[in-house]
């Protein structure tokens, strides 16, 4: 609206950060090559530092983009549909489930971790608890309903996991599952990247489609239906690419939370809190918090190296706390 | 007599298989501002909703020469808009692009404002005179503030039927003058103007038209004196009213239950 340019300034700092990001994750590694090696070896894909650096950082590079993107763009649509800056796809079980649902199959070896199966398990997983989240929250949901509802299907979530590693045939694949849930981009592929892409691009559109109906909804369901707008609709189209994205990545990256929170509320400031000119922000923004992330786990020296989702969950729910702390006033309900 | 642009016959709302508005005949014409009055739960709302595109109705209802049932959403929204009870603002957003919201019917995919945009929503802003308020937060404003924001959103939209819902709810009495003024207004300037009014008073002296409603029947249709005479007063809402001249015209004040 009127403030294009400036949406357009933050938006390019944005990318620009991203960019200098992705450049720091090709050449942070343990295989000790220099700045110019890794970059030359990005470029022209000789010996074994080309087959480091394009095989291996490139994939985990371009994944830790897309998983932050899509995290953080599901955050604001959601926020944006529900009217609520706490809506998280974490907070509503939709990690856990597809979570839970990617397990099963891993566990009983239903399917190879690189195949499609992967990626559609996390799907439905995810579809039932957002789908089931929308269901029981329905129209006029009161931010209290919301979040229990959310609770009560992540617990679920959480307890279909724990019998899935309960009845693992193996202790051996119970701990594979334990660790690939704690989630993290180490040794992800080129196929993993391919298998997940599609769904990031599906949901991603559908995200944006509902941009004018988020922007609808902040005067209330009743008035952006006056003002022509298909709540169903939006509705479905939230739930469906919530699902797509966040299955997808849960897939292939395991569980990764909290990006969809503290990334939308970190640009909203900028954009004067319009629902519709957060979502570009709010979705690269979830890219450079995932791939600061994925380079910090890189960087802290331990024996083992920390896991993504482990280092998302410490710092997004003190931010969390901190925001509950901060919006308490009209979280409670109180007048102005 | 003035043109219709709403045209109603026997339309009725279910909600929940639950007849809420049961065979309402009216009409909303141009340069007129109609009151809708009835006790809790006669379907006021229900039949604000439904003329909004909020619920569904069925009847033989025209918005113009076409059937009701039959314009796209995107059109009914450019032609009617609706002020819900006891609007709301979930984001802190600045007061301008709250009013710009009214225009969203007209924009294209992108929500860009054009000039016409543009110039409907400063011709609103100054129409409820908050230019003051132009850049605040919406959610830090008053009640009375934020109203006159709320309304400034439906003129904008430039439509040529405004539905409101309790639009003086909760406030002062002067900023509930200055609503009704503004409605009325909104009517001399070509609009059909509908609202939900509880305040028979108000409704009586700035409405030229009151529709009085009772257990999902529409009762009345008439002037104001005349739809809401102390007989009709003390049948449908049970009270004791009288005609007091105000100097202003004849208004029933209520003075107490029957």
């Amino acid at each position: 609206m009127t403030s294009n340019r400036r949406d357009i300034g933050l938006i390019a700092a944005l990318a620009a950060l991203l960019i200098a990001l992705a450049l720091i994750s090709l050449v942070v590694g343990q295989a000790g090559l220099t700045t110019g090696e890794a970059l030359r070896a990005l470029f022209d894909g000789q010996g074994p530092a080309g087959l480091i650096v394009r095989e291996i950082r490139l994939p985990r590079t371009v994944l830790a983009l897309t998983i932050g993107a899509t995290m953080g763009l599901s955050g604001a649509a959601l926020q944006g549909l529900l009217r609520n800056p706490l809506a998280e796809p974490a907070l509503f079980g939709a990690p856990q489930s597809a979570a839970a649902a990617t397990s099963l199959v891993i566990a009983f070896g239903l399917a190879p971790v690189t195949s499609f199966i992967a990626p559609v398990a996390g799907i439905v997983g995810a579809l039932v608890s957002v789908g089931g989240l929308v269901l029981i929250a329905g129209r006029r949901a009161s931010l209290t309903i919301t979040l229990l509802a959310g609770l009560a299907l992540a617990s679920f979530a959480g307890a279909m996991t724990a019998l899935i590693l309960n009845l693992a045939p193996n202790p051996f694949i119970a701990l594979e599952v334990a660790f690939w849930l704690l989630g993290s981009l180490e040794d992800r592929s080129i196929d993993h990247l391919a298998i997940a892409l599609p769904f990031f691009v599906v949901s991603w559109i559908a995200l944006a489609l509902g941009a004018r109906a988020y922007r609808a909804l902040s005067l209330g369901e009743d008035a952006a239906v006056s003002l022509g707008i298909d709540i169903s609709r939006t509705r479905l189209l939230v739930v469906a690419g919530t699902a797509v994205g966040v299955g997808a990545a849960v897939a292939v990256a395991g569980s990764i939370g909290f990006v969809g929170l503290v990334a939308p509320h970190l640009v909203r400031r900028f954009v004067n809190s319009d629902p519709a000119r957060v979502l570009l922000p709010a979705a690269l923004t979830g890219a450079v918090l995932l791939t600061a992330a994925d380079i910090l786990v890189r960087i802290v020296p331990a024996a083992i190296e920390l896991k993504i989702g482990v280092v998302t969950a410490l710092i997004g729910v003190p931010f969390f706390l901190a925001m509950i702390f901060s919006e308490r006033r009209v979280l409670e309900g109180s007048p102005i | 007599m003035n043109e219709t642009i709403f045209g109603a016959e026997n339309m009725s709302v279910s909600l929940g298989g639950t007849t809420i508005v049961d065979r309402a005949s009216f009409a909303l014409r141009k340069g007129e501002c109609v009151a809708l009055v009835g006790p809790n739960g006669a379907g006021k709302t229900t039949l604000l909703r439904a003329i909004a595109g909020v619920e569904t109705a069925q009847g033989n209802v025209k918005l113009g020469e076409m059937n009701f049932a039959d314009v796209a959403p995107g059109e009914r929204a450019k032609k009617i808009a609706y002020l819900p009870q006891g609007h709301v603002f979930h984001w802190p957003m600045p007061v301008s692009s709250v009013v710009a919201l009214g225009r969203l019917p007209h924009a294209d995919f992108f929500t860009r404002l054009s000039k016409q945009d543009e110039g409907a929503v400063a011709k609103a802003i100054a129409a409820t005179g908050i230019e003051q308020l132009a850049q605040r937060n919406v959610t830090m404003l008053s009640g009375g503030e934020q109203a006159r924001v709320a309304l400034a959103r439906v003129l904008a939209t430039q439509a040529s039927i405004i539905l409101a819902d309790e639009p003086t709810v909760s406030l002062d009495p002067k900023h509930q003058l200055i609503v009704m003024s503004l409605l009325r207004q909104a009517a001399r300037d070509g609009a059909a103007v509908l609202a939900v009014v509880h305040d028979l008073t108000l409704a009586s002296r700035y409405c030229d038209r009151v529709l009085v409603m009772d257990k999902g029947r529409l009762v009345a249709d008439a002037t104001p004196e005349e739809a809401l005479s102390p007989e009709r007063l003390s049948t449908i809402f049970g009270v004791d009213a009288v005609m007091v001249d105000t100097g202003e015209g004849r208004v029933p004040i209520v003075r107490h239950p029957l």
